[in-house]
């Protein structure tokens, strides 16, 4: 370091003509020199104190800034622990949704497949003229009975695919609420390594972002955690609105 | 009638495609955000957007100010399919001109009804 070749420099110079003066006996200029020698070294124990203190008030003040890093552990962890119960629930909740109107529509089309497969058999056996008359009627009641039955039927299976194709909503909502959690995990693994940084060597503090303004979006809300200033539901959309001349 | 969807996940972007070709929308295009739709927009042929908020690069509301603030877009009605609902955020979607807005999670009656009413409005 230069400082200290300096000092170095300054004391070996002070350290020559101290002895030259001791020698030629010249005591009261030996003194002066001495209490010369004396300031040096108090100035060089100043600044390294000076150094130490700032070493020691930056890495205080790091950790300072830090109370985020409890902010995490006391608030954000178990606020991400309770967005991804949520996420669990919502894709359970879309996997029942899907497997419900799977297992109501199957049946429906193994209804609609055999009255076809019935209505084919007596179809063939009309269009070979092996058909009497009493068959015929019993055909035609048939008939009149299966149409508007299939009909239902194909409503109610359009539904079903309807019903499977709306559950599958929750992969954008829950797509959302992973990311946000995402960027938790990447903010506390900079903390993590901020810290050891800080405790480690000296370093820069983290810098972190400022609270959210109130616009920015902020996902899906997750029922328990995100209510305040949140409107509940589609209704609640429609009474805003309307109270804004909509 | 030419419907631009823009939603930054696919999957919502196919379940709004496929309601709106069970209301008898068959003409609809995707973009995943506000950037992208943009300029698909600003080559004109648009009647109707459909987009969601919070979405990476240029979010919802930004788009819905831009299509605004262009002469040639200002009057395309537009629905807004969001999870945001903060009523900070809804009053500002109505403040940018927005001509409706749904709440995710939404059902296929909500977005037909939302879409008539948009649609009779415009008309009338």
């Amino acid at each position: 370091m230069t400082t200290d070749n300096v000092l170095g420099g300054e004391v070996l110079e002070l350290a020559k003509s101290l002895v030259e003066k001791l020698e030629t006996g010249a005591n009261e200029e030996a003194h002066g020199l001495l209490d010369e020698l004396t300031k040096v070294r108090e100035s060089l124990l100043y600044q390294e104190i000076g150094k130490l203190t700032r070493e020691l008030h930056n890495s205080l003040s790091s950790f300072h800034v830090d109370t985020h890093i409890s902010d995490l552990a006391e608030k954000d962890i178990p606020d991400a622990r309770e967005r991804l119960r949520y996420v669990v629930s919502m894709t359970d909740e879309a996997a029942n949704r899907t497997l419900t109107a799977v297992e109501g529509a199957i049946p429906k089309c193994e209804e609609l497949s055999d009255r076809v497969s019935e209505v084919q058999l007596s179809w063939e056996r009309l269009l070979r003229r092996e058909m009497t008359a009493d068959e015929f009627r019993a055909l035609s009641t048939k008939l009149t009975e299966y149409l508007p039955q299939s009909s239902n039927n194909v409503d109610e299976i359009k539904n079903g695919l309807n019903e499977v194709l709306m559950a599958q909503g929750f992969q954008d909502l829950t797509g959302q609420i992973i990311h946000r959690v995402i960027d938790l995990v990447e903010d506390v693994e900079n903390n993590l390594v901020g810290l050891i940084k800080v405790a480690g060597q000296k370093t820069t503090a983290p810098t972190y972002e400022s609270e959210h303004a109130d616009i920015t979006p902020t996902g899906p809300a997750v029922p328990g955690l995100d209510d305040s200033g949140r409107v509940s539901g589609q209704d609640e959309v429609d009474d805003l609105l309307s109270s804004l001349g909509f | 009638m030419k419907i631009l969807i823009v939603d930054d996940f696919s999957t919502m972007r196919r379940i709004i495609k496929n309601l709106l070709r069970d209301l008898g929308f068959n003409n609809t295009d995707e973009a995943d955000d506000g950037s992208t739709a943009l300029p698909i927009l600003k080559k004109g042929g648009y009647d109707f957007l459909i987009t969601d908020w919070n979405m990476p690069g240029m979010p919802g509301i930004e788009l819905l100010k831009a299509v605004r603030a262009d002469p040639g877009l200002a009057k395309l009605p537009v629905l807004m399919v969001t999870a945001e609902q903060k009523r900070e955020q809804i009053i500002e979607a109505a403040e940018a001109g927005v001509n409706g807005y749904v709440v995710k999670p939404f059902t296929a009656q909500v977005l037909k009804e939302k879409i008539d009413k948009i649609f009779e409005r415009v008309g009338g």
